[in-house]
């Protein structure tokens, strides 16, 4: 497989077209099974669930994308509010720059033991996780604090045409920036240079430890703005807040099609498969259901979409080889 | 054998141990009490024992996150099971054969759809904690059966709970099936260099399934255990045991780039963290700060490691 250029823009990439597949048939499902789904209040809180765990997928994704990964995350969303809301004031934008800038520095102390300690990223993020979990927890005594600002509140209350919240467009520019990363700037190369070939990008005189410090200190950063509007949502932080929030944006990654091998990924599938995880939790409530179907019914969608997959990777090379000239005449290249 | 249990990982476990244990001593010598000294091996022997299977699958560079939702199910089976009158031992074998047919599940989906096993695991935990709660609607099972209670902190020949027994068993068959047999050097070469696997006919779906049978089977043994101890079953058992039985593999000395597994280390990393443990407990020392002792020294041990193996860079890729 060589990735054209221009390939990443193509929207039903053989690698994402199984979440559009499956997105297409929750919401052809839920408008049978639960009208009510389509509200305009309903539709708000899908996409603003949708926003919380797609900022933190798309920073996972690039880190994914490298080769790495982050585990530490879930204690970053709830220490990073913390943290805003203990020593940034009262006054909501300070909060949420504090939020981001503490997710910041927690991802670089990530990013310095992966890098400087030589650690592999699982286990170092695997050690941060508890960390920096317990001093959220020594910090709060282990209790939620209260979140009063009615900015932050806003941030996931606050609409436009009445269904898309405001941190819907927050996820909207963190796609565009991760989007600019990936295809403007020189670390973008980087990146997937580091996921691909570590030896190969070494050899080319990259240095690595750069790509990943900065790869983990934006992912610190941003899972600290998730965490923020998580935090106004619920009016209130702890550090406990978003416990599977790591393999959540891990699932949404891989449903999302970008590969665990590294190298090759999916923004814009990482954005639809958050959004799927969120109709799904959400279609469920909907439905009736009992709560316990939720971690059933991800792991299912996970298979599903792990499955979709690889029979649409088959396909694509099937049809690839059927479509082939059996005898390739040299002359249609030019002619 | 006994140069192989000091190899030098081993050996920075076996320190570190000793160093705790003093300490806490130290600080307050009812970390010797007996109770608390049983208390110790239970839980660490619960832990070495879904170890044991996890070293397997680091040692073959694959990852398994599904043991902690294994060894709830395996838990909340026993408990129901037993609610139902059937007999303890059917009980006991269907509970593991549940847990590692839950293995083979996941075998079968990194063999056949061709995942990384990270993924592959990472799907089955959801789908196999979904499960547990719907079985148990969140509620506890209560297990009234005193004897599986006696198998695991019952004394045998009145020294050592049962369960240390267990855990003991299950590190010698392991060990020798990891040293002593064309598996467990298959295990080896899978994760260590997966092409020379492939060219010395390594049958490699039937090593990387199996070794999820057992690391499923023996998160079951280890699931109801834990059931024995608490004398009740609900889906939070082996909540966040996957994470926790990655760390004790590491800290063992396994190295996550696979080819090697240290099954002693394992077994030493597993009482290091269960005396951290009781040691903050009983020095007085809040819940709150175990996640960052035990995050700390997991940081810290992995980059002494990392300072050791001379700031070569193998590369950081870990799937």
């Amino acid at each position: 497989m060589h990735p054209r250029p221009g390939r990443q823009l193509f929207i039903f990439d053989s690698h994402h077209v199984g979440v559009w597949i499956l997105t297409g048939a929750i919401l052809l499902f839920l408008a049978f099974a639960a009208p009510n789904f389509f509200n305009a209040g309903n539709l708000q809180s899908v996409l603003n669930d949708a926003a919380i765990l797609g900022i933190g997928a798309l920073a996972m994704t690039l880190l994914i994308m490298a080769g790495a990964f982050d585990l530490s995350v879930s204690s970053i969303m709830g220490l990073a509010p913390i943290a805003g809301l203990l020593l940034g004031g009262s006054y909501g934008p300070v909060v949420m720059l504090v939020s981001i800038f503490a997710g910041a520095l927690l991802g670089l102390v990530n990013g310095l033991i992966v890098t400087r300690g030589n650690v592999a990223p699982f286990v170092a993020t695997l050690g941060t996780l508890f960390v920096y979990g317990s001093i959220g927890a020594i910090a709060t005594n282990g209790n939620a604090i209260f979140a009063s600002s009615p900015f932050l509140f806003n941030l996931s209350s606050g609409v436009v045409l009445g269904i898309i919240p405001y941190s819907f467009f927050i996820l909207i520019a963190v796609f565009l920036l991760c989007a600019g990363l990936l295809a403007r700037l020189h670390i973008g190369r980087w990146i997937r240079a580091a996921g691909s070939n570590l030896r190969a990008s070494h050899v080319n005189g990259i240095d690595l430890r750069y790509v990943y410090l900065a790869l983990f200190t934006l992912t610190g950063a941003l899972t600290g703005l998730a965490g923020i509007i998580l935090s106004g949502y619920l009016a209130s932080a702890i550090v406990t807040q978003a416990p599977n929030y790591n393999l959540s944006a891990i699932s949404a990654v891989v449903v999302g099609g970008t590969s665990l091998r590294g190298g090759e990924g999916s923004l814009i599938g990482s954005v639809l498969a958050s959004i799927l995880f969120s109709m799904v939790n959400n279609g469920l409530i909907l439905c009736g259901v009992d709560s316990y179907w939720q971690y059933l019914a991800i792991g299912v969608v996970l298979v599903i979409a792990l499955t979709l997959g690889v029979a649409i990777e088959w396909i694509r090379q099937w049809v690839e080889v059927l479509g082939r000239p059996v005898k390739p005449p040299i002359a249609s290249e030019t002619g | 054998m006994v140069k192989k249990l000091l190899r030098s990982e081993s050996l920075a476990a076996l320190v570190a141990l000793l160093a705790v244990v003093i300490l806490f001593t130290a600080i307050d010598n009812r970390f010797v009490s007996l109770l608390n000294i049983e208390g110790v091996i239970v839980s660490a022997s619960i832990s070495a024992v879904v170890g044991l299977g996890m070293t397997f699958v680091v040692a073959m560079r694959s990852l398994d996150l599904s043991v902690g939702s294994a060894m709830g199910f395996a838990a909340i089976m026993t408990g129901t099971l037993l609610s139902a009158g059937l007999p303890l031992p059917v009980v006991v074998v269907a509970g593991v054969l549940s847990a590692a047919a839950l293995g083979l599940a996941n075998g079968l989906l990194i063999v056949l759809l061709r995942l990384p096993s990270f993924v592959a695991t990472l799907a089955s935990y959801s789908v196999i904690f979904g499960c547990n709660l719907l079985i148990t609607h969140g509620a506890t099972v209560t297990i009234r059966s005193s004897t599986l209670n006696d198998l695991v902190v019952g004394r045998v020949f009145g020294i050592l709970p049962a369960a240390a027994f267990t855990a003991g068993l299950g590190f010698v068959v392991m060990f020798v099936v990891f040293h002593q047999t064309p598996f467990g050097r298959h295990v080896a070469a899978i994760g260590g260099e997966i092409r020379a696997a492939i060219g010395a006919g390594v049958n490699i779906p039937l090593v990387t399934i199996s070794v999820f049978v057992i690391s499923g089977a023996l998160a079951g043994v280890s699931g109801i255990m834990t059931a024995g101890m608490l004398q009740n079953a609900d889906s939070t058992v082996g909540q966040g045991a996957e994470l926790m039985s990655i760390a004790v593999v590491v800290v063992g000395g396994t190295s996550l780039m696979g080819g090697r597994g240290n099954l002693p280390g394992t077994v030493l990393a597993a009482f290091l963290l269960a005396s951290i443990k009781s040691g903050l407990n009983v020095s007085n020392v809040p819940s709150l700060y175990e996640g960052l002792i035990f995050g700390g020294i997991l940081i810290v041990a992995l980059m002494i490691d990392g300072a050791r193996r001379g700031g070569r860079r193998k590369g950081m890729l870990v799937v």
